[in-house]
């Protein structure tokens, strides 16, 4: 009798009180790497908007977000290369200078207007260009997440690497810069005088660090 | 005293009246036949205008003018009315005064010229993408009122959504191209005629063109997308073919399929009639933006009926940057570069577009750049000159007077982009075949490049496998873990030298994409081989290496120069065979990596010497008599197939396309009128 009354009662409720005491916590989901920050440098929900940057957490990098409204952040307008004298300047579209734009004339707008509560922003080296490239994107799509990243063109975006030698048919032009490739990811050398796209970072402002591990 | 009162109160009417007419706006000129006797005058109401015409003359004498009437109205998009107004039976070499009237008296002054009958020199225009940047494309259309051509080829884009609104702020922009004259005291704009081309963005309506520039290139009186391609004779010296690379999209079919067989017909009846044909379409067939995917369907479709029928140039647009190639002709899937005579490619759109990275070089680019620009283009008997204008203020005016004095003159300070080794100007002569030849100036300094003909490596651990095309480009080495030893084998075109008295320098480069600290030995090759089928086996394993003739050490990446005229190879080659080089490893197993000619800048050859120019400008072998008959419009595809083939022996690679001929066609050809031509009823 005391056997099957334990075998009734008495060992599942054993067994139920077990699992309640082991039971785990609820897995806590992970912070993303990526982050939506307002013009005002304000950060805001995954599912907000509208937004004017993007922190990355794992770089501690903000990154200027492209639009399609014809301001200085518009995605489509195109740049020739001029950092720190070297370069070639004014031989890009971007309609908001009486000339033709560089990337000098992009830094200075979006440092004057503080984008994101920062006024250090610059040309991102090749390799913090590098940490936006995702290789997981729809055919057709550029090479970045989309859904932080929209307007990105399928095409070069420029980086402060230059005095780079250039090859073939280019090789006359003697040195280059490097920019990346948003289709597939690579790093070319093209002349600064060419008319690319260009993403500003700092690693600068007061809303975006490096997350602890 | 007396008549100048009444001289000025003459003029103060006429002002007045102008100003009390404006019923008319947005006037446009299109070129879609012969442009020595035909014109087609395009205009759309400004508020209420009720049966207006085109009263037209040869003198300024209003007097004297004829009236001509609305062959068809059109609405774009639902917005934009325009009337067209086709004028016929024009003299040649003529300037046509005319202004639009309607029933509130008549408008502004406008004038242009229609072509020469004669082979008289004139100036082109070709750009293209004109769909967004407006204040580009603003500057762009000022500095083709500067430069005054006789024509302007549009490429297509014209706008951004194909919209009314968007092609209202083209049709406004487009004003900007008139040049303003004085002539016999009236105030008189100059219109220069446009021949449009149908773009992606006029892929929501493929009778965009007809619809607001009134061409008719078939000649039926009806506005479809049949109209979007076709054939305009600029004097006996050029003809002008535009096509439709949106046919290849989808569901366009039989329309690309009716497209290519007229095309086809079109070369080879009425192509030689001209000393100089050029192309234009909008998508290239290998954009040089790698943003943007090569179009295989139009490198099918057209690359060999233009190096068999001698097509000299073709202006591709959509990828906004500029490019110009060597003379090419097509070579498998793809094109290679030719001295002996091909057709030369230039482009790609940006009046007014956003400019592109140019970052997809062929092996047969000679250059290219991200600018905002359009081809000037000087059209003689004797040479095409083709430079590339960017767009600024910095160019001077030419007068009305200037251009009649000479049809060749460009205005002095125009920003021309100068291209790596040709300058602000390609110059192209015609070989015997009629095909272009880029002439370099081989005078002053005389220096040119020789061209590579083949090139290949081979390995010693895989001796039968050919390599040719290889995207790892050329290798050499003493002993590679995968090839074993490797070889590479080079050729040159060495035709150039045939009128050469004395060669002063010869210099090998190579563009080293994997340097080395090794040595390299450059020999003559014992054998003759092709690089289509050249392999380890085939050439002799290491006998290839014929006398060493020099040696060198790659240090650095890029251009890596070598003298070869004190080693006599090049006058072996001219004594003997030319069997090429073969460069090898001296010693050390660290290979040397540099690019072939179809994976960048292939190897060359630079030589200074003596030498006569280059073949002057010849009519294609298969020409007709010039001028005996108008030539029409556009031949309707009447020709059987078995008719073509003989002369076009790839016309079943048209596309895959049928070539059977469209009923509607042939219907079409019994309506062409008697301008046409008894040319038009073969």
């Amino acid at each position: 009798m005391i056997t099957r009354l334990f075998f009734i009662f008495f060992l599942p409720a054993c067994l139920i009180g077990a699992a309640v005491i082991h039971t785990p916590q609820a897995p806590k989901p992970s912070q993303y790497h990526l982050s939506k920050v307002t013009a005002k440098g304000e950060v805001i929900h995954a599912w907000g908007g509208p937004w004017s940057c993007v922190c990355d957490s794992r770089s501690g990098l903000l990154w200027e977000v492209k639009s399609d409204s014809e301001d200085i952040h518009d995605g489509r307008w195109t740049y020739s290369r001029l950092l720190q004298n070297q370069g070639v300047a004014n031989n890009g579209d971007c309609y908001f200078e009486a000339e033709r734009c560089d990337t000098e004339d992009l830094i200075r707008h979006t440092n004057q207007e503080q984008l994101c509560g920062s006024k250090h922003w610059r040309l991102p080296t090749a390799s913090e260009l590098h940490t936006l490239v995702t290789t997981e994107v729809k055919p057709g799509s550029p090479s970045i997440e989309t859904g932080y990243f929209p307007k990105t063109q399928r095409g070069d975006y420029w980086t402060s690497d230059g005095n780079l030698p250039l090859k073939g048919v280019y090789s006359y032009l003697k040195f280059g810069g490097a920019a990346v490739n948003f289709i597939n990811g690579q790093t070319i050398t093209i002349p600064y005088r060419n008319a690319a796209f260009t993403r500003l970072v700092t690693n600068r402002s007061s809303t975006c660090h490096i997350a602890p591990q | 005293m007396r008549q100048h009162i009444g001289r000025a109160l003459t003029i103060s009417a006429l002002l007045l009246a102008v100003d009390a007419s404006a019923a008319t706006k947005h006037y446009r000129l299109a070129w879609d036949g012969d442009a020595s006797n035909s014109a087609v005058i395009g205009f759309s109401p400004d508020g209420s205008s009720s049966n207006p015409y085109v009263s037209y003359g040869y003198s300024t004498n209003e007097n004297s003018w004829n009236s001509a009437f609305v062959s068809n109205s059109e609405t774009f998009d639902g917005g934009i009315t325009s009337h067209f107004v086709r004028l016929q039976n024009l003299n040649a070499d003529s300037p046509i005064y005319f202004r639009v009237c309607d029933q509130s008296g008549c408008g502004e002054r406008f004038w242009f010229k229609t072509a020469p009958a004669q082979n008289a020199p004139f100036v082109v225009v070709a750009g293209g993408d004109t769909r967004t940047g407006h204040t580009t494309r603003r500057k762009g259309n000022e500095l083709l009122a500067k430069i005054r051509p006789l024509a302007v080829m549009h490429g297509g884009d014209f706008t951004n959504a194909n919209s009314a609104s968007e092609m209202r702020d083209f049709l406004d922009d487009w004003e900007l191209t008139y040049s303003s004259d004085n002539i016999d005291g009236y105030n008189y704009k100059r219109i220069y005629p446009l021949i449009p081309t149908h773009g992606n963005h006029e892929d929501d309506n493929y009778s965009t063109i007809c619809e607001v520039f009134g061409v008719d290139f078939n000649g039926d009186g009806n506005c479809t997308p049949s109209d979007t391609y076709g054939a305009v004779q600029i004097t006996p010296l050029l003809r002008v073919y535009t096509l439709n690379s949106q046919f290849q999209n989808g569901g366009w079919s039989s329309y690309a399929s009716a497209m290519n067989n007229w095309l086809s017909s079109d070369l080879s009846t009425y192509g030689s009639s001209a000393n100089w044909r050029f192309a234009q379409y909008h998508k290239p067939m290998f954009p040089h933006y790698s943003g943007k995917s090569d179009n295989p369907t139009l490198f099918n479709w057209w690359a060999q009926p233009f190096y068999d029928y001698a097509m000299n140039l073709v202006v591709e647009s959509d990828t906004h940057l500029t490019k110009m190639t060597e003379a090419v002709i097509p070579s498998g899937s793809n094109f290679s570069t030719t001295t002996n005579g091909g057709t030369v490619y230039v482009g790609e759109g940006s009046w007014g577009a956003p400019a592109r990275s140019a970052n997809d070089a062929k092996s047969w680019t000679i250059d290219m750049a991200s600018i905002q620009q359009f081809k000037v283009i000087q059209v003689s008997e004797e040479g095409l000159v083709v430079r590339t204008a960017q767009f600024d203020g910095t160019a001077e005016t030419l007068t009305w007077e200037e251009r009649a004095a000479d049809p060749l003159v460009l205005p002095d300070n125009v920003n021309w982009w100068s291209a790596n080794r040709l300058g602000e100007a390609m110059n192209l002569v015609a070989n015997s075949a009629g095909r272009s030849v880029i002439e370099e100036d081989t005078d002053n300094g005389g220096s040119f490049s020789l061209p590579v003909s083949d090139d290949v490596f081979i390995s010693s651990r895989q001796s039968s496998r050919n390599f040719d095309g290889d995207s790892d480009g050329l290798l050499a080495d003493g002993s590679d873990s995968t090839y074993g030893t490797l070889y590479t084998l080079i050729k040159f075109d060495l035709s150039n030298l045939s009128g050469c008295s004395s060669i002063s320098s010869a210099t090998l480069e190579l563009n080293i994409t994997n340097r080395s600290g090794n040595t390299f030995g450059i020999y003559q090759a014992a054998n003759d081989w092709s690089e289509e089928s050249a392999t380890w086996n085939s050439v002799g394993g290491s006998s290839v290496r014929g006398n060493l003739a020099e040696s060198f050490v790659p240090y650095y990446t890029g251009i890596e120069t070598i003298d070869l005229l004190s080693s006599g190879l090049i006058d072996s080659w001219l004594s003997g065979t030319n069997t090429g080089l073969v460069i090898a490893a001296l010693s050390g197993s660290n290979g040397v990596d540099f690019t072939s000619k179809e994976t960048g800048m292939s190897p060359a050859l630079k030589i200074e010497a003596n030498c006569n120019s280059l073949t002057k400008l010849a009519l294609p072998a298969t020409g007709i008599d010039q001028r005996k008959g108008f030539i029409p419009r556009r031949l309707p595809a009447v020709l059987k197939p078995s008719i073509l083939m003989p002369t076009l022996p790839n016309i079943m690679q048209l596309g895959g396309h049928q070539v059977e001929v469209p009923v509607k066609l042939i219907e079409e050809s019994a309506k062409l009128n008697q301008n046409q031509g008894v040319t038009a009823h073969l």
